[in-house]
């Protein structure tokens, strides 16, 4: 196991447990599924819970994190100073062996009360029931039992709702591919299941966790490819900074599952150009439960063109509330973007345009939550 | 100095009410249910906005309104209506023969223009027909459409509508025939989105919940919708008017918030008298394995009898049967109930292959084996 965070406190906690797995030796042609992405992902959202520790509505207790970067053949992953107050630099592969001794030393540490997170990045499938299963590195490992190394996330869903917990996160950055291979095969796979489960426990009472996958049944998540967190983390780590909140009357400002269940897919259409990311919920219903209190909430601001190439034209965008600049700066490669602080206002955007440059004509909007994507349109046409 | 504000519904149905003020922690959330409900708030002086949600249907809207020293009023709900100038397509205008034989009626309305209306059949001893019960149209609602059940109604009164999916594909839904009439409603000329919603307000707001709602919402929509949150009341809604589709929803909120120990046993009986609803089935299985966690094998016959002799209505029937079946096909103590219960869950899988949310109901793809 590799816990690289810990601390006692009175009351209850946030246990996390972080995966990130980028290094699949069996899967592919030499290499060819290994991923860089994966590992930004899980050493962000690893980053941004200790950030957060205090700001979670139950202080950060632990982080157990699994890391398979396909930039080491080592056993373990070193990740030296790029987490600031680990107890621990050397991180275990993100292996089955690991993934059920982590899981089980997390699912130990749970009393009633805490709260639970589970993040993993890395590939995944579909079963042939439609659920999302997560791939770990050594998949393929065994001739015989060439699946086993894999986990479901309804079961594991399933599993968080019995722990008698307050709240649980699930967060899954990954493909719902369907492998015809895997589906074939699935009467006898015997995948990781971390906790047994019977009738009597999903028929009680528990708390629903909110569990978001990256993509629908079926489909592909996409990851950029450079050292960077896959769109999806890179738009809950946006929404879980601050601009996925709502008004609480015990935190004020913060992230809760309605938030999240809703907004993501709006900052996605903000922050990420070309892709559309459809984040889908695995579970039924969801709850207001709050994750953490956030003291300066925002919204990310994302200004366009219509045609898009005079934007690339333009030198730059003012973003105005009455006769006070709240932001300005130059635009780069057809977009102009902004992490604004929210307040209950109008807003307006005026590009300036170079020389011989078709005009932009300005827009006004109320500012809202979570985000806003503003097109703006020739002067000419708009008139 | 705060005053006092009055938050009153003036129509019928379940309203989520947010009253928020300057301060991020200034806040209050409520419901109101049914028409003249009311609930009391004191709040400082100051601008607030309050963002009003209808559970029923989704849609949301929000106002502005600013307390001072003298008591409030505000009046929630009330944003459409749906009971009146409904006329009857079949009766009273006389069908063409476009409708019977293609279910698109080609009568001219006001504009001259032939409105556009999804092919419904029924279904018979020699297969699928043209609908030929009551269905109303309505020159307020121009994209939707009321069907009316027959007072006597067959044994296993199946319907469904035909239009085309978001992909351009041709799909179905079995359409529940509730009591005081079942709204199908398409947008626009693009015709491709139906939902489905019960006329009646109260049981718009039930069914509504299912896909608007919160989970910490779900008693107190219960407990209106009973008019008590006793396990008798429950059980008389769904046993009323003889709505089995009401019975369904109420059975899928009673399981969203933990509740059906004490409808267990009225769940089995209404399955077993409406076999030919599978989500009805797959209640009584969830209800079996509360009451009886160790049988797993008559649960797991109860699944298998609802897939084999029903239709499935409701999309969230079909994550409840999938939660049993994970459980039966992997952890049952019994080798025998994990082997079937891995066939069983193959065998749901293949029913729900390429089906979609229709609001609260299942899509499905016209090819889909007829009717199951």
């Amino acid at each position: 196991m590799t816990l690289i965070y810990q601390r006692n406190v009175d009351g209850p906690v946030t246990h996390a447990f972080v995966v990130g797995c980028g290094r699949y030796p069996n899967l592919g042609v030499a290499g060819s599924a290994n991923r860089n992405a994966p590992i930004a992902g899980a050493l962000a959202m690893a980053e941004l819970l200790m950030a957060k520790r205090e700001k979670l509505v139950a202080p950060l207790g632990s982080i157990e994190l699994l890391l398979s970067d396909p930039a080491s053949t080592e056993s373990t992953t070193d990740i030296g100073q790029r987490l600031t107050g680990t107890i621990a630099t050397q991180i275990e592969t993100a292996d089955e062996t690991h993934f059920r001794d982590s899981g089980e030393k997390w699912l130990n540490r749970i009393r009633p009360g805490d709260v639970i997170v589970f993040y993993f990045s890395g590939h995944g499938i579909t079963d042939r029931v439609g659920d999302a299963v997560g791939l770990l590195s050594d998949v393929g490992t065994s001739r015989n039992r060439p699946w086993a190394q894999t986990f479901s996330l309804t079961k594991l869903a399933l599993a968080l709702r019995t722990m008698s917990a307050e709240s649980a996160w699930v967060f899954f950055d990954a493909c719902q591919e369907v492998v015809a291979e895997f589906a074939d095969r699935l009467w006898d796979v015997k995948n990781i299941e971390l906790k047994e489960l019977t009738l009597r426990d999903i028929t009680g009472s528990g708390c629903e966790p909110l569990a978001l996958a990256a993509a629908a049944t079926g489909r592909v998540a996409w990851a950029p490819d450079e050292d960077e967190p896959p769109f999806f983390t890179q738009i809950l780590l946006k929404g879980l900074s601050g601009c996925c909140v709502e008004r609480t009357r015990e935190h004020g400002w913060a992230v809760t599952g309605v938030t999240l269940l809703y907004d993501l897919a709006e900052v996605g259409r903000s922050i990420i150009d070309g892709i559309a990311v459809q984040p889908q919920s695995l579970a039924p219903h969801s709850e207001r439960k709050v994750l953490l209190a956030v003291d300066h909430p925002f919204t990310p601001v994302t200004v366009r063109s219509n045609p898009e190439m005079h934007m690339k034209l333009a030198a730059a965008v003012r973003l105005m509330c009455g006769s006070d600049i709240i932001s300005s700066g130059k635009v780069s490669n057809f977009v102009w973007r902004a992490d604004i602080a929210f307040a209950e206002r109008e807003l307006t955007v005026y590009c300036e345009t170079r020389q011989g440059a078709p005009m932009l004509a300005p827009q006004t909007f109320r500012q809202q939550l979570p985000a806003h994507n503003i097109t703006l349109i020739p002067v000419r046409e708009r008139a | 100095m705060s005053s006092r504000v009055t938050l009153a519904t003036n129509s019928k149905g379940a309203f989520r009410v947010e009253v928020a003020g300057t301060r991020p922690d200034d806040v209050t959330r409520l419901m109101l249910t049914g028409q003249g409900d009311e609930h009391e708030i004191e709040l400082p002086a100051g601008p607030y906005t309050a963002n009003v949600t209808n559970i029923g249907t989704g849609s949301r809207h929000s106002f502005d309104f600013q307390v001072g020293e003298t008591e409030y009023l505000l009046s929630i709900g009330g944003d459409r209506s749906r009971g009146a100038n409904w006329r009857s397509v079949s009766k009273k205008e006389g069908a063409p023969k476009g409708w019977k034989e293609t279910g698109i009626k080609e009568a001219a309305s006001g504009d001259g223009q032939a409105p556009y209306l999804p092919m419904l059949q029924t279904q018979t001893s020699s297969g699928w027909r043209p609908f030929s019960g009551t269905v109303m149209i309505n020159d307020d609602l121009p994209n939707a459409l009321k069907v009316v059940r027959c007072k006597t109604w067959s044994a296993t009164p199946l319907l469904r509508v035909e239009f085309t999916a978001n992909d351009g594909s041709r799909a179905h839904s079995f359409v529940p025939l509730f009591s005081g009439g079942t709204l199908v409603r398409w947008h626009g000329d693009g015709r491709r989105l139906i939902e489905l919603e019960p006329c009646e307000l109260k049981s718009s707001a039930i069914v509504g919940s299912l896909t608007n709602s919160i989970r910490e919402e779900l008693p107190q929509i219960l407990q209106w919708a009973a008019g008590s949150d006793k396990a008798d009341a429950v059980q008389l809604i769904m046993n009323a008017r003889d709505d089995p589709w009401i019975a369904v929803a109420t059975g899928l909120l009673l399981v969203g918030s933990s509740r059906l120990k004490q409808n267990a046993s009225s769940l089995s009986r209404l399955a077993a008298r409406n076999y030919w609803i599978a989500d009805l089935g797959v209640l009584a299985a969830w209800g079996w394995a509360v009451d009886m966690p160790d049988d797993e094998a008559g649960c797991l016959d109860l699944l298998r009898r609802a897939r084999e002799r029903g239709v499935v209505y409701f999309w969230q029937t079909c994550s409840i049967a999938d939660r049993l079946l994970t459980v039966l096909a992997t952890n049952s103590r019994s080798t025998a109930v994990r082997a079937s219960g891995r066939e069983e869950h193959g065998l749901w899988k293949r029913l729900r292959a390429d089906t979609f949310k229709v609001g609260a109901f299942l899509g499905l793809p016209a090819s889909t084996r007829g009717a199951r």
